[in-house]
């Protein structure tokens, strides 16, 4: 019979094609769900949706990286908050860099964790970033060769900051991390903060080609901070590496910076700019500024704590203690030239003349206050370990000192540990002032 | 019927040639997700996403080592992360993950919990950061002896003979940047006596490099040691590496290990960074880390480095600076809240907490540094204390001055809150130096005595006669007293300590 | 039927087969379900397979709350033997149960309130990746050995304290009864809603489960962590985070700790610590850094409410902001040695940083060898750093406890950054009689007792003027200039013939040489 024929024959083909799909590995789940964007995991029920994150290229497909991010966070977007991973998100056609046209955070309010994939962003406007935003890149890499780098786009607005962290007073929780900003030779600035403050913070991040301020830290950014492990890098006349400005801008401090400016040539005139009190820089290095780390150029300013401080080449001076406003109660611990000309420049107490401390290294100088008689000022309150000239330390020895023995710094006391009474006061050989013109050391007991 | 026949022959033909086709098919269009997260793209899954490599997949292509290795291939050259925590523990690794890339893509790689063994270094390129899970991550060298966890001995690839290198000469000539470990825990097991390892090597890599919450065991020679290859520009090429932060050692040679024979040490500066924040250093009293005389936990060989929260039992110097030669110098080291030695439990004493090598060992008793031509100025050391339990030792030991601030032996600490010391003074023969310490430790034995360093009292009424502790020995010549409450006719202002009796001044 | 019929229809049956398998092959259909909560990623086929990576909470059966379902995870026979990361980041109160994010069945480690046991407790190391969102808990979370937990960062997710009124909250807050009676521990419990490590495990004497490894009083804990989220006590006296007993590689980073009434972050204990046997003679030595934190006390806030209460010798407290109402008596109490403290600001505090004031046991009696670092106090603060002593100055009361001497301290860079007034001190110092309202001081490293001397005098170094202090300048000073600081020394530091050196007695500047 033809029907049985045909019914068995195609039967069998069809059990034939039909047979790879009882072995293979791929079976039609029941009853899992999951929305756009969810991460797949397994469960009882197969594979299933999971809101650990969101990937942003899965959620969106349309516009560009920035436009991506922005759709997850309008649609649908948790109130508390979510992780959003952009990791997957390549430049269309390959290549490694991928244009970004507006602010993904433009009117957002809602906290984010958002992870940017590698390559080459180039964004065109500012990415302004809310409360309880963080940004996190897939490393920093160095200057002109990061592995997530934020680049601004030709066109972008002058003087403007690339990043600004906060978008209404009082912002709290805002952070950059794992990430390379590169100014594209424009005159932009980096990270502008005026308005995060509590556990907002960058860490590690490169700078490069910006003509503005790397990292500019104002007043309404008190209390942010650390911002640590930075590496500015820039040949541009008006760059400058670092500023914390205000005279409420106490922060949590920069620890571990490197500014690289001109090392050859002119040296471009600031690496750091401190004018705001209480605030801790430390371990820093600074090559090819005139000044490494300048106080009381625009305020005065007081408490501040500078610790392992080096210099590099085309480096004029380490730190410089500008008299344009008063600097008081700087506690400067650490400071090695290393190819630098001066350690530290004293315009503040110092006077015009001797003003410069060129010691290789100084373990302590600390400035503290104005000192008056009468109602005169006459000094400042002062410790150093500096040999300089111009600054009167304090020295212990194990033996006396000759009488009429040279001594270079004018005030200067040394203690002999081994002194005896040898005639009591202005005849021992114990306590020694240096004095006199030329100066030698003169016992006073 | 026969025609029939034919015709079904012919399909059942056709369709098997579709099943093959259909089976395979999705392989070749997907085959280039592998490892990629599997996402909902919408209401139904799935979607590949480049977000990450999960390198569990590739299962076929060996050990773990080389599972990641596979899974550095398939990231874009500008990098991404490799996911290899869901990579089954305990593993040993054959080759570095790096392994045959001749230009790897920076990469973070996510290692899983358990122990690796690993046969050879581990060579980290340029923007290379390796993770793991804090305590629960062990990479661990190779050993054959009983119990055997590999079938080779671990050989490092180089004559540093770590077990992790960060950046080389052949991935970053000119210094890497951003080459990290973090949340790994690193171990040499006893049976390994084949070489002297060390645990991490940075010679070559620079500013956003770091090491983070890491601990070593058992290694016979360094822990961490950075610097030492000199770039075209003339800076070390590990100079502004750092922090090294957030670190746990407990590295000891073996037992019967001479001081001949070499000495173990948790970290070696030769470079200026951005510091080293905070590290406990466990050696041992009864091996050579302990009785070995110059030999330190932590040794500050370049300028420019702050060092702070740090704790350090069992080695017989906790902190060294300056063990170098001459014409080299260091300068600018920042030293602050320091503890030395134990009390009363823990790995033993340290004979000088933090040690200043010079020329200038005043006390045999305590020591001096292996190599003291080096030139060191400028030393700025707060809150050292030495926790030794009465044992004959000191909290700072200044071979530049000759000076040995000493522990008592009734059990007090011997704590000091700021020593500076700065430079030779012209026409003296003396050091800019500021200390807070005013006491002096009389031991009984010369050689453990303190040394005295003079310092500035202030108080509201006239000191007493004498500047000494009680009982014989050194006093604190040399140093000045301010009484806040003197006049020029009653109780005078300021006095100086004359020797052993305040004298006053005006 | 025709042959042709016969082809055509075998053909399309063919086909249509082909089709069906061909589409069934390369639709991206879910694989077979394996192991709950595994991620699903791409292997080298195409074909989507499972991942061990991490775990996915969301994904497995549901508990009654986030944390039975933690727990149940962590507590598998199928749980690594090393450790995993359980990203819990997909559960939100939509996942199972309306209340999915208020834990009242205990906490990821324990479950229930009663006795320890094997069943109900589980010490598995464990990083748990946190969902945004307010997760409310009844009872203390205690970390056990390299547990770590991470929120979202501070404004996505907050740990909050249940109380009665709140929905899904059957009671208030409790700390479980075994965990607050510690023989040496704190006398009032510890009563915390996170505690890195515990002494404590299953019934008895410890038993299998420790929190620590050894258990009562034999070893400690290493490498706890939290970061990322805000703690929020709902206005409870009770304590945010304790740290008794873990000691290297732990620490707090990133953390928010808000409204509450008792301590925000508590580390060791000296309540005991010369026994061998109990907890307090592990205490967390070596802990930390304890980094990036903020504590706002509330409207709540207690005299006895304090920001952090330091009496171990640890890797630091750096970066802190310390927020309350005026009423607390302290931000930042120091009775342990060894600690740096830095970028600290403190704001509605009577003192800042209080050195020495807890009555402790005979063991720890000086709190020596401290670093405070950029100190300073916005407002409504009275002394920015306090050293407790028994000479209090100009008339002040004394600290409660005036016998634990503070020595070998050093205060680089303490600010009174408000209102600058007699009554308000930088820096007040007990030990020597001193009370500095400088607006700020660079440097008052506070050194040890001179030998033989009474017990206000110290070795010291100050730059504020109103001590004595060493200044210079180069100007000569007329005679019989009004000077603050008896004591101090002017140097002129120009080379000149005449008078080089001055000391400053009885309030006028006097020739020396």
């Amino acid at each position: 019979m033809k029907i049985p024929t045909f019914g068995m024959g195609w039967v069998v083909v069809g059990m034939l094609m039909l047979l790879p799909f009882a072995v293979s590995p791929t079976q039609v789940s029941a009853q899992c769900t999951g929305s756009k964007g969810n991460n797949a995991v397994y469960a009882g029920c197969g594979l299933q949706g999971s809101t650990a994150f969101i990937d942003a290229g899965a959620f969106s497909s349309s516009g560009d990286i920035c436009a991506r991010i922005h759709a997850v966070l309008t649609s649908g977007y948790p109130a508390s908050g979510a992780v959003i991973d952009a990791r997957g998100i390549r430049p269309p056609g390959g290549g490694s860099t991928q244009l970004c046209s507006t602010n993904p955070w433009a009117g957002i309010t809602t906290p984010s964790t958002v992870l940017l994939p590698s390559g080459t962003i180039q964004i065109s406007v500012q990415w302004a970033l809310p409360s309880g935003t963080r940004i996190v890149g897939e490393g920093s890499g160095a200057p002109g060769a990061g592995v997530t780098t934020v680049q601004a786009a030709s066109g972008f607005a002058n003087a403007a900051a690339m990043i600004k962290m906060g978008t209404a007073t009082g912002a709290t929780g805002v952070s950059v991390e794992d990430l390379a900003l590169d100014g594209n030779g424009t005159a932009v600035s980096g990270i502008s903060n005026s308005l995060a403050r509590d556990l907002s913070y960058v860490r590690r991040l490169s700078l490069s080609n910006i003509a503005g301020t790397g990292l500019l830290i104002s007043s309404g950014a008190q209390n942010s901070g650390p911002y640590s492990d930075i590496n500015f890098s820039s040949t541009a006349a008006s760059a400058v590496c670092a500023s914390i400005q205000g005279a409420s801008t106490s922060t949590r401090g920069i620890h571990g910076l490197t500014c690289t400016g001109n090392v050859s040539g002119t040296a471009l005139p600031v690496a750091v700019l401190l004018d705001a009190p209480n605030n801790t820089i430390e371990d820093v290095r600074v090559s090819g500024f005139t000044d490494g780390i300048k106080l009381g150029q625009n305020l005065p300013t007081q408490g501040d704590v500078l610790s392992n401080i080096s210099g590099g080449p085309n480096v004029t001076s380490i730190i410089h203690i500008a008299n344009a406003h008063l600097v008081s109660d700087l506690s400067v611990v650490g400071v090695a030239k290393n190819g630098a000309t001066n350690a530290i420049n004293d315009q503040e107490s110092l006077p015009s003349s001797s003003h410069l401390i060129a010691d290789s290294s100084v373990a302590i100088y600390v400035l503290g206050e104005q000192v008056t008689a009468q109602t005169t000022v006459i000094g400042f309150s002062r410790f150093t370990t500096s040999k300089s000239a111009n600054a009167p330390t304090w020295a212990t020895g194990n033996a006396a000192i000759a009488s009429g023995t040279a001594c270079s710094q004018p005030g200067s006391l040394y203690s002999n540990r081994n002194g005896s009474i040898n005639g009591g006061l202005g005849h021992g050989n114990t306590w020694y002032v240096c004095q006199g013109s030329p100066s030698t050391w003169n016992d006073v007991f | 019927m026969r025609i029939s026949k034919i015709f079904t022959g012919r399909c059942i033909f056709f369709g098997a040639i579709a099943i093959i086709f259909g089976w395979f098919l999705p392989s070749r269009v997907q085959a280039q997700n592998a490892g990629n997260n599997a996402v909902y793209s919408g209401p139904t899954c799935c979607t590949p996403s480049a977000a990450f490599i999960d390198a569990s997949v590739f299962s076929s292509s060996g050990d773990l080592c080389a599972q990641i290795n596979t899974a550095l291939t398939k990231l874009p050259p500008s990098g991404g992360v490799v996911d290899a925590r869901g990579i089954s523990t305990p593993q040993a690794c054959a080759a570095s993950p790096w392994n045959g890339i001749s230009n790897p893509p920076p990469a973070d790689v996510l290692l899983p919990a358990g122990t690796i063994y690993i046969e050879t270094t581990w060579v980290l390129p340029n923007a290379t950061r390796i993770f793991g899970e804090r305590q629960n991550t062990f990479v661990t060298a190779c050993s054959t002896s009983p119990p055997a966890n590999c079938a080779k001995d671990f050989v490092p690839s180089d004559s540093n003979d770590a077990l992790i290198e960060m950046g080389s000469s052949s991935f970053c000539p000119a210094g890497c940047h951003g080459v990290a470990v973090q949340d790994v825990f690193f171990v040499v097991p006893d049976a390994y006596t084949a070489l002297r390892l060390n645990g991490i090597v940075n010679q070559y890599s620079r500013e956003l490099s770091y090491v983070d919450h890491a601990g070593f065991a058992n290694l016979n020679a360094a822990g961490l040691l950075v610097g030492g290859v000199t770039g075209s520009d003339g800076s070390d090429l590990a100079a502004n590496s750092g922090p090294y932060s957030n670190l746990n050692y407990n590295p000891c040679p073996h037992s019967g290990d001479s001081c001949a024979a070499g000495t173990t040490k948790c970290v070696v500066l030769n470079a200026q960074t951005r510091g080293l924040h905070g590290i406990t250093c466990i050696g041992d009293a009864t091996l050579s880390c302990q009785t070995c005389a110059g030999n330190a936990a932590i040794y500050v060989n370049a300028s420019n480095n702050s060092i702070e929260d740090v704790h350090i039992e069992g080695y017989w110097d906790g902190i060294e600076i300056g063990d170098v030669a001459a014409p080299a110098v260091v300068g600018g080291v920042l030293i602050s809240n320091v503890t030395g030695g134990f009390n009363g439990g823990g790995a033993g004493p340290v004979t000088n907490v933090a040690h200043i090598c010079g020329p200038n060992s005043p006390n045999l008793g305590f020591g001096a540094c292996a190599i003291t031509t080096g030139t060191v100025s400028d030393v700025s050391i707060f809150q050292v204390n030495d926790v030794n339990n009465g044992k004959e030792t000191t909290s700072i030991q200044d071979d530049v001055t000759g000076t040995s601030i000493a522990s008592p032996l009734n059990n007090d600490p011997s704590i000091v809150g700021m020593y500076a010391l700065g430079e030779a003074v012209a026409g003296t023969t003396g050091y800019s130096r500021f200390s807070t310490f005013p006491n002096n430790a009389i031991t009984g034995t010369a050689q453990f005595d303190s040394t005295i360093v003079p310092t500035w009292g202030v108080g509201n009424s006239a000191p007493p006669t004498a500047c000494s502790n009680p009982g014989a020995g050194p006093n604190l010549t040399g140093s000045i007293f301010s009484n806040t409450t003197g006049t020029p006719s009653g109780s005078k202002t300021i006095w100086v300590c004359v020797a052993g009796t305040w004298q006053p001044v005006i | 039927m025709s042959r042709a019929k016969t082809v055509a229809f075998g053909w399309i049956f063919a086909g249509t087969l082909a089709g069906l398998g061909g589409w069934l092959v390369v639709s991206p259909m879910p694989a077979r379900a394996q192991t709950p909560g595994n991620n699903a990623v791409y292997n080298t086929s195409g074909i989507v397979t499972s991942s061990a990576a991490f775990i996915d909470a969301s994904a497995v059966t549901q508990g009654s709350d986030i944390c039975a379902t933690l727990f149940s995870i962590i507590s598998s026979t199928n749980y690594p033997g090393h450790a995993a990361v359980i990203d819990a980041r997909g559960i939100s109160n939509t996942t199972g149960s309306p209340n999915m994010l208020t834990c009242n069945s205990g906490s990821p480690w324990t479950q229930g309130n009663g006795q320890r046991t094997n069943s109900n407790t589980t010490t598995n190391p464990a990083t748990i990746l946190l969902p945004a969102g307010t997760i409310y808990i009844s009872t203390s979370w205690i970390l056990p050995n390299f547990a770590q937990v991470a929120g979202e960062g501070k404004a996505a997710t907050v740990i909050k304290a249940c109380s009665t009124g709140t929905a899904g909250c059957s009671a208030n807050f409790a700390p479980p009864a075994w965990d607050n009676s510690w023989p040496g521990g704190p006398a009032n419990g510890v009563n915390a809603m996170v505690e890195l490590g515990s002494p404590f495990g299953t019934t008895g004497s410890c038993g299998q489960t420790c929190f620590c490894p050894g258990g009562l009083g034999s070893t400690d804990c290493n490498s706890v962590g939290v970061r990322d989220f805000t703690l929020d006590g709902a206005g409870q006296n009770i304590n945010g985070i304790v740290n008794q007993v873990s000691q290297e590689l732990t620490f707090v980073d990133d953390v928010a700790l808000n409204n509450i009434e008792g301590i925000g972050l508590w580390i060791g204990n000296d309540a005991n610590p010369d026994a061998v046997t109990s907890v307090g003679a592990i205490e967390a030595g070596n802990s930390g850094p304890y980094s990036n934190l903020v504590f706002n006390a509330g409207t709540g806030a207690l005299s006895t409410t304090e920001c952090v209460n330091l009496q171990a010798g640890t890797r630091g407290v750096h970066g802190m902001s310390c927020t309350a109402n005026g009423t607390p008596a302290a931000a930042i109490y120091l009775d342990g040695s060894n600690n740096s403290i830095e970028d600290v600001q403190i704001t509605g505090f009577q003192d800042g940083v209080l050195i020495g004031s807890q009555a402790l046991s005979t063991l720890a009696t000086n709190f020596r060898n401290n670093l405070l670092l950029n100190i300073g106090a916005i407002s409504g603060v009275t002394n920015v750093v306090h050293i407790c002593g028994p000479n209090p100055p100009n008339g002040s009361a004394a600290c409660a406890e005036t016998n634990n001497p503070a020595a070998d301290l050093t205060i680089v860079g303490a600010s009174n950054l408000g209102v600058i007034s007699a009554s308000i001190t930088t820096i007040r110092d007990d030990e020597t009689e001193t009370a500095l309202a400088d607006a700020s001081v660079a440097m008052y490293v506070l050194g040890e007792q001179t030998p033989n001397g009474s017990t206000t005098q110290y070795t010291r170094f100050t730059t504020s003027p109103r001590l004595p202090s060493w200044a210079t300048g180069n100007v000569a000073i007329t005679a019989n200039s009004a000077c603050t600081g008896n004591g101090s020394l002017y140097s002129r530091d120009v080379a000149s013939t005449g008078t080089v050196l001055w000391a400053c007695v009885n309030s006028v500047w006097t020739p020396i040489r």
